[in-house]
């Protein structure tokens, strides 16, 4: 199931890629943009033809408590809402028109992404605002409506939030048992920022729903050495800046499987893995940056000339990294204190696995993403807010683009209260 | 030195101290307002006195957290005295009452309008809505003690049925972390109404000026230019290009703010415009027939040859502009 799923998103990002290179410059296709469109190709190639080879059919043996039912309706109630109110809503989200479905409404009249700088140069304060945004959610709007379907975009986003209680299950029925699985799948869905998320037309639900399926495939990757999951988590993880470009999370990623594939601090092989998907990371970074150089304005929003990072470094002991550090605690509020929680257990698997000579590299590699977004979030808003003036706003936005942490932070706490008996 | 910090903390009187300090400086806030907006002479010793002590509910609040996680933590190791459980009952008790008022504070809030609660009370939501999340955090702490102090957990054939999830006291700890996350997936529940009110919102609901856009579709060719104030606050909405343009598209929305001189303006053409107003006088652009002079934007006003009337409807009129003689 975790297959089929992420091999149809990886399959919707590389007809977005390939879209995008045929047209996004007007028929002059970018080298980058065409060197990460032929990359994904062979992460999915290679993904499913290592997965063929060991597949094997698994039988379903984990028992179903009376409370299954019950989280299931939930579940279903949760989901079934967001399809209804989808399918009867008159209006779409401000985002949405002011830039992902405007997108695609250009798209669909023959206008290229290049060619919108042209549209808006009568308008000197947004006169780049089409071409700084990845692409992804608008070209996703313009397959929707080119293929004529007939359901409002919003069936969409309810689509994509039935997908991450799929993947929530799935992903961790082998583990919890398909009651606390289900559990889980009832906590991510019914979480009040990720079905809000399903009901707003951008990219909050599609970043969440393909960064979490990354994160969690590279986490079972360090377990169970399936190489189709390292070749899709690390394609997942690494697209996902073809959706949301500003906070490099991937890179956290990355570091956080580096630190986790490190074992007593000796050279391995293994840690080329890490080392390719940098790479990869950087030219798919590299693809879209290119395109925002050639087409749009230079200056970005975060700026790191050596003038504009001293501001920053001065502020951690001027106290305006504490002040920045009450404004981010104030704007996640009591949610950050269960992602902090869950680096702590995932701290206590791997104190309690080194006593008993096991190894926890999942938990402690999902533990660091969690602890390095946070990280990432942070640092990106402290810089921020010594280079803009609205950086305040950013805030809820972070939060907004965070989901992915609720399934991870809830999964660990739950094996943590699974995998302790009395 | 840190098992002295944690002799203080696992005090039995030290959780209700920062819980009863963290309560005094959030109505400390109700204070401080009261006091500076009354009349009569102000002390600028007391007023620092309490603005320090509503600042400092932050710091008490966080404080309060982290004491009730190592009172937590002393617990599942068995090391809490049954004072401290007392004291604990207590606090959580009063965290009942905090988490149905900050509730009422919050419904306030979405029931008036935005900062309703500082200019009646000088709380901001964000204040409240910390109250309230420690007070949540609290009371599932306090439900996981009791929970476990009746013997509810341990064994509890219907937590076994769950699967291999059997519940041990030391894990009492995690429970209230668990339980935000069940606290938030109640909310889209809890807060049905305000879900399905997605379904009536309308694009007229969402977006000010939204009809005089329609108005502008309706009575301008696919070809035109349309002119549009600053972007700024005082025209939301229609004044932001990316958001016009969403129902204007293909027409070139041109910001008033790119008409800077008369070479620009005779260099776009033929233009459109809606008149614009406040409380029945229009406010924008300025216009005087007499003098054919035209003003977009504040300190720039441009001449132009000829002025058509497009439409009127509603006390809103659609031009059709010519600058160039």
């Amino acid at each position: 199931m975790i297959f089929i799923l992420s091999t149809l998103i990886l399959s919707l990002v590389l007809a977005t890629k390939v879209f995008f290179s045929v047209s996004g410059r007007g028929g002059n296709p970018g080298f980058l943009e065409w060197i990460s469109a032929v990359v994904l190709a062979l992460a999915i190639a290679a993904g499913s033809l290592c997965y063929i080879k060991r597949i094997r059919k698994e039988v379903n043996t984990t028992k179903k408590s009376k409370l299954f039912s019950f989280f299931i309706l939930l579940t279903a109630v949760v989901v079934g809402s967001s399809f209804v109110i989808n399918l009867n809503k008159k209006a779409l989200i401000w985002d949405s028109i002011a830039l992902y479905d405007a997108r695609a409404k250009f798209l669909l009249s023959g206008t290229t992404f290049s060619q919108m700088v042209e549209i808006s140069k009568y308008d000197p304060v947004n006169s780049y605002y089409y071409v700084l945004y990845p692409p992804y959610t608008s070209i996703v709007h313009f397959f929707w409506y080119r293929l004529g379907i007939p359901l409002p975009i919003g069936v969409l986003y309810s689509f994509l939030l039935l997908f991450l209680g799929v993947s929530a299950y799935f992903l961790t029925r082998k583990r919890l048992g398909a009651t606390l699985a289900i559990f889980l799948t009832f906590i991510t869905v019914g979480n009040n920022m990720i079905f809000s998320s399903s009901l707003s037309e951008y990219t909050n639900l599609p970043y969440t729903l393909q960064f979490l399926l990354g994160v969690w495939l590279i986490g079972d990757f360090l377990e169970d050495k399936k190489t189709w999951k390292f070749f899709y988590g690390s394609a997942l993880v690494v697209t996902s800046q073809w959706i949301r470009f500003l906070e490099p999370l991937w890179a956290g990623v990355v570091l956080a499987l580096f630190i986790a594939m490190f074992k007593k601090k000796k050279w391995s092989r293994e840690l080329l893995l890490p080392a390719v998907m940098g790479i990869y990371g950087v030219v798919e970074y590299g693809a879209w940056q290119s395109f925002v150089a050639s087409f749009g304005d230079r200056t970005k929003i975060v700026s790191f000339a050596l003038i504009k990072l001293l501001d920053p470094i001065l502020g951690v002991f001027t106290g305006s990294a504490f002040s920045v550090l009450i404004f981010f605690i104030k704007s996640w509020g009591i949610i950050l204190l269960v992602y902090m929680f869950a680096i702590f257990i995932s701290y206590l698997f791997k104190k309690s696995c080194r006593r008993s000579s096991k190894n926890s590299p999942k938990q402690t590699f999902m533990g660091l993403t969690l602890l390095l977004s946070v990280l990432v979030y942070y640092s990106g808003l402290y810089f921020v807010s010594f280079q803009s003036v609205w950086w305040d706003k950013l805030g809820n936005s972070l939060v907004r683009g965070s989901t992915f942490m609720i399934p991870i932070s809830g999964y660990l706490i739950l094996e943590y209260l699974h995998g302790k008996k009395n | 030195m840190i098992r002295k910090i944690l002799k203080i903390v696992l005090h039995p009187l030290f959780l209700p101290l920062v819980w009863f300090l963290y309560l005094g400086s959030f109505f400390g806030g109700i204070v401080r307002y009261l006091y500076i907006s009354g009349s009569g002479e102000k002390s600028g010793l007391v007023k620092l006195f309490l603005s320090a002590g509503w600042r400092s509910s932050y710091i008490f609040a966080a404080l309060f957290l982290i004491t009730l996680f190592l009172w937590g933590i002393a617990y599942a190791k068995r090391k809490l005295k049954d004072r401290n459980k007392l004291y604990f009952v207590l606090v959580g008790t009063t965290s009942l009452a905090t988490f149905v008022f900050s509730n009422v504070l919050l419904s306030m809030e979405t029931k008036n309008y935005m900062n309703y609660l500082y200019s009646r009370y000088g709380l901001t939501s964000v204040n409240v809505k910390v109250l309230d999340e420690v007070s949540i955090f609290c009371l599932l702490f306090l439900g996981a003690f009791i929970l476990f102090e009746l013997k509810f957990l341990q064994n509890n054939k219907f937590l076994l049925s769950l699967g291999k999830l059997r519940l041990s006291r030391d894990m009492i700890f995690a429970l209230p972390f668990l339980g935000i996350l069940v606290w938030y997936s109640l909310l889209p529940f809890v807060n049905y109404r305000g879900y399905f009110y997605y379904v009536k919102f309308t694009y007229a609901d969402e977006l000010e000026n939204y009809k005089a856009t329609r108005d502008l579709e309706a009575a301008t060719p696919t070809s035109a230019n349309v002119i549009l104030p600053v972007q700024s606050s005082e025209w939301p909405d229609i004044s932001n290009p990316p958001i016009t343009r969403y129902f204007l598209f293909p027409r070139m929305l041109v910001s008033s703010s790119y008409i800077t001189n008369q070479v620009v303006a005779d260099s776009l053409g033929d233009c459109y415009f809606i008149t614009l107003k406040h409380k029945d006088v229009v406010n924008w652009p300025k216009l005087d027939i007499n003098t054919r002079k035209i003003s977009f934007m504040e300190n720039v006003d441009l001449d132009y040859s000829t002025l058509t009337n497009v439409q009127n409807k509603d006390g809103m009129a659609i031009y059709k502009i010519k600058f160039k003689k």
